[in-house]
């Protein structure tokens, strides 16, 4: 099995069927293609996307519906075929889409803000994600996330 | 600034190679056009922003990162793979560290670890 150093939690090894891909990458991160996504139970809803090209990078990121409960994705066609997901007006199942925003840390963790403007989102079965822009709405980037602090600090 | 009235098919100029035309007008959104040279860089103010947000993003802050580091640093579960059927940490200290996790769905990605949530 392939194995990987990651920033936060040391050496993992994964299988393929772990590998987040991100055919255009993030904004700004255009050549790093392969995450995974990890989670550990004392940070959450905080997961980590951690860049098996890089081992130094590595995003914080939280489901954007914990950040907003109300939080409703748009995709345009074109996401659809980047991220393998048939085009359609109706909801996809449950399940189909992790959706997830990058929090940003200000100096302390209690100034900790989600990017809701531009979400990632992961199509689950396909193992694609992409960072969709949320044009067409007033998602914040700078959304606050108050009490991760507590989240890291028990 | 400059602020200039522009109609459906008008355009302005910057220098001589680039031009900006107003394409379609609708309620409250603006279709516009951008001829410039290959060579520069033209992007929605959303896009850098966000370039921006990734890579502050990416570095925390030394403290938190010092935070997040300690934090991870004696946790006995050690950290798991979200999607993936299988998943080992060959720095685990703990057997419980390996197993099946089935893949998270959105909405059980955030309800199902409420539990979990200490603080």
């Amino acid at each position: 099995m392939p194995k990987t150093q990651t920033k936060y939690f040391g050496e993992m090894t994964y299988t393929s069927d772990a590998v987040v891909w991100f055919p255009e990458g993030l904004l700004g991160f255009e050549d790093k293609t392969r995450f995974l996504l990890l989670e550990e139970p004392v940070s959450s809803p905080l997961c980590f996307l951690q860049s098996i090209d890089d081992s130094s990078l590595c995003f914080p990121v939280m489901p954007a519906t914990q950040v907003d409960a109300e939080f409703r994705l748009g995709l345009d066609p074109q996401n659809c075929r980047l991220l393998s997901l048939p085009i359609q007006d109706e909801p996809y199942p449950p399940g189909t889409l992790l959706c997830l925003a990058i929090v940003n840390f200000g100096e302390t963790a209690h100034q900790a803000a989600a990017n809701l403007l531009g979400p990632v989102v992961i199509h689950v079965a396909a193992g694609k994600a992409a960072q969709v822009v949320q044009f067409e709405s007033d998602y914040q980037l700078k959304h606050p996330v108050p009490g991760l602090d507590k989240v890291l600090t028990c | 600034v400059l602020i200039t009235l522009r109609r459906r098919g008008q355009s302005i100029r910057i220098d001589n190679d680039i031009e900006i035309i107003v394409l379609e007008i609708q309620r409250n959104k603006v279709r516009i056009g951008i001829k410039a040279p290959q060579s520069m860089r033209i992007n929605c103010s959303e896009i850098v922003l966000i370039q921006e947000q990734n890579a502050i993003a990416s570095c925390p802050p030394a403290p938190v990162e010092a935070t997040l580091r300690e934090h991870f640093k004696g946790s006995p579960g050690a950290s798991s793979l979200v999607l993936g059927k299988q998943f080992s940490m060959t720095s685990a200290r703990s057997a419980d560290a390996v197993g099946a996790q089935p893949a998270t769905a959105q909405s059980d990605l955030g309800k199902s670890r409420d539990a979990d949530r200490i603080g």
